[in-house]
């Protein structure tokens, strides 16, 4: 196992990848820490009175991995297009379309069908939702050539029109007092494995799933062709791969990842849906899939890492009276240092090849 | 990358010594959880000033916490119960589903939603404003004030509170203009489905001006009341205004009158209630005139006549003399 890990770290991008976000990490915290000196709160009193109550309660501790089972889904949403050099930033949209259809499914089906096998239909179905919704964006990507960054920004507005329709609509709860749907039927909600504390299957799902993906994407043709046309995709066409065909379907799995994310929260979390909850969803994702560099096992780390943020967060807020907004502010300072110790990776990785042809040209 | 390791190490070992602190005791807390931030000069706000009043007179210190979002409702409520938080509120019905899920767990801690309209446990008691009552008022100056007897009203949403208070304002508002002899009173309801939109609540006014020949309208959305209290001024002639719920007297000269909610009173009556063991579970407490928690406002100059007749629909209420519940019809 040490061998192992000794032999990753001699790859020097591997190497890079874990320094550089390391040290992204400690900044991005360091950095907002300074911020609670300026409101005169002791940034290390109110860390470590956070922590000390995450660590001594399990219901707070498994809140971490609560709030990270979304994020894993949304950071697999943008990772698995990452891969291919594709840019899926809609994953917050189709977690809207995931979270509509879980709800519509589970309350229409949720006193019909027994338990186990409703859950089965829900998930099922929201995943074919999501794959629809992020397919289009493949294939108008792959058929016209549309940019996928615009097309899949514009999809989430499409959704949070959909969703906000709906829940005035159709979807409004029984009592019609807010735009959120009813509560679904306790015969729809995911089992919790953790007694005492929310933490339920979804969890294992969402790890089942980023080792799924990482199987796929490294050791299946498929996933040979998605990194092929993400490293070149000319070079790729070249060699007789399907661009566009490889492109629909990367979206279209990206797309499932986003709605999944929405199935746990409503079937395994929040047993409804509220207009515009869980805004950051979608953007966190982004940051967690750039800190993990697009692998979907990274994702689960990274995620975990952007939960216990939250979770830590809304303890300080609690215990240690840090205003609100310092959770975000906390989250946005890492998110930043991560993206930018992408940019210096890049830069260590250009020199280092520039050094290898003039090794190579001198030699 | 042993430099590296260095820092992680210290920052490790500086997170875990300071963890080792011993916690205070809590078991006395009475905390109040908004949903946005206290100066939002509206619902966070007016919830704030409660509290602020209720620790000022009561002697309490019940703290807050604000900008929790609808996803850390559960977990928010849990983790002051767990601290052994003897009062836990939430600034809003929203709070409902919530509090009652956490509710069972902890029998020792009371939860309070103020607006809130679903009690299922003995520790679970909502508070709940009479608004209808506050509209009656309104409905008694609309009433009056109306030369034409056309009666306009907007809402910000539409649920079973919101159609009880729109019944009776308009009920007793046609009562009083019919009462002087304004032939066939009519009024017209329209509902914003926005509590923010100020251009729309504009937009609307301006239209149920001009197609309904409304002379007399009554809003109430938060900031959409103002873009119509701005059309209500540029049309011509003026349309008047009846204030709702905080008093926007000082806004425009079309308003003359205003019904505010006074929610320091509304705390002070519910935290003081749970002082004395009289805020019992499993039921939704309901304050309203004779709590004192509505409170009619004029502008200076605005006529007494108005000003006696809405006393006297205020003694009608204390006096059980009338019975409100009779004027709804929607629900």
């Amino acid at each position: 196992m040490i061998n192992q890990i000794k032999t990753k770290f001699s790859d020097p991008d591997f190497k890079d990848l874990v320094v550089t976000n390391v040290v992204a990490i400690i900044a991005g915290i360091l950095i907002s820490g300074i911020m609670l000196l300026l409101i005169k709160i002791n940034p290390i009193e109110a860390f470590s009175v956070a922590t000390a109550s995450v660590m001594s309660d399990k219901y707070t501790f498994a809140e971490i991995l609560v709030k990270a089972t979304p994020l894993i889904f949304t950071g697999l949403a943008f990772a698995f297009t990452y891969k291919a050099n594709l840019f899926n930033i809609g994953a917050q949209g189709q977690f809207y379309i995931g979270t509509i259809v879980a709800v519509a499914i589970s309350l229409s089906i949720g006193d019909v069908v027994p338990g186990f096998i409703g859950i089965i239909v829900v998930m099922a179905l929201t995943i074919v939702a999501g794959a629809i919704y992020g397919g289009l964006i493949g294939l108008v990507k792959a058929k016209k050539g549309a940019n996928e960054f615009l097309i899949s920004m514009m999809s989430t507005y499409v959704a949070i029109a959909f969703m906000n329709f709906l829940l005035r609509t159709s979807l409004r709860e029984t009592r019609g007092e807010y735009p959120q749907t009813d509560v679904i039927p306790e015969s729809m909600r995911l089992p919790i494995i953790w007694g005492g504390t929310r933490l339920h299957l979804g969890f294992i799902l969402a790890v089942l799933t980023a080792v799924t993906l990482w199987l796929i994407l490294f050791k299946t043709p498929f996933g040979f062709r998605v990194r092929a046309v993400g490293n070149n995709a000319s070079a790729a066409v070249q060699a007789g791969i399907n661009s566009s065909k490889t492109t629909i379907i990367t979206f279209a799995i990206s797309g499932a990842m986003g709605a999944l994310a929405g199935f746990l929260v409503v079937n395994g979390i929040q047993y409804m849906v509220i207009q515009g909850y869980y805004a950051e969803v979608g953007a966190l994702g982004i940051g967690i899939a750039i800190l993990a560099n697009g692998n979907p096992i990274g994702v689960i780390f990274a995620a975990l890492l952007f939960g216990g943020i939250q979770v830590i967060g809304i303890e300080m807020t609690m215990r240690a009276k840090t205003p609100t907004s310092f959770t975000y502010l906390m989250l946005g300072c890492v998110t930043l240092f991560v993206i930018i110790s992408y940019y210096f990776r890049r830069v260590m990785k250009i020199n280092r090849d520039k050094k290898k042809l003039v090794d190579g040209v001198s030699k | 990358m042993k430099g590296i390791f260095k820092v992680l190490l210290v920052v490790v070992l500086v997170l875990t010594l300071g963890a080792c602190k011993s916690e205070t005791d809590e078991s006395d807390g009475m905390v109040l959880i908004l949903p946005g931030p206290i100066n939002d000069q509206s619902w966070n706000a007016t919830n704030y000033a409660g509290l602020v009043a209720a620790n000022e007179q009561l002697n309490t210190n019940i703290e807050y916490v604000e900008n929790v979002k609808d996803a850390d409702f559960v977990s928010t409520f849990r983790s002051y119960a767990e601290r052994g938080y003897k009062l836990i509120m939430g600034a809003g019905s929203q709070f409902d589903t919530a509090a009652n899920t956490v509710a069972k767990d902890y029998p020792d801690t009371t939860f309070v939603m103020v607006n809130g309209s679903i009690a299922e446990y003995d520790n679970v008691a909502p508070i709940f404003p009479k608004e209808y009552e506050a509209s009656y008022l309104a409905g008694i100056i609309a009433g009056e004030l109306t030369t034409n007897g056309k009666i306009g009203t907007i809402s910000g949403s539409i649920n079973a509170p919101m159609n009880d208070l729109l019944d009776v304002y308009e009920k007793v508002a046609e009562e009083g203009a019919a009462a002087r002899g304004i032939d066939s009173p009519e009024s017209f309801r329209a509902n914003a489905d926005s509590w923010s939109d100020v251009n729309k609540g504009k937009q609307m006014t301006q239209t149920t001006i001009s197609t309904n020949n409304v002379d007399v309208m009554f809003v109430y959305a938060n900031q959409v009341g103002l873009g119509a209290i701005t059309a209500c001024e540029e049309a011509d002639p003026q349309v008047k205004f009846v204030g709702f719920s905080s008093n926007q007297n000082d806004i425009s000269e079309v308003v003359q009158a205003s019904v505010e909610f006074d929610f320091e009173t509304f705390y002070v009556w519910a935290v003081g209630k749970f002082l004395d063991g009289t805020l019992e579970g499993k039921k939704v407490h309901a304050a309203g005139i004779k709590e004192e928690i509505f409170i009619p406002v004029y502008e200076e100059g605005f006529s007494q006549e108005i000003q006696d007749k809405v006393t006297e629909g205020i003694n009608k209420v204390k006096n059980d003399e009338i019975d409100l519940t009779e004027y709804f019809y929607t629900n």
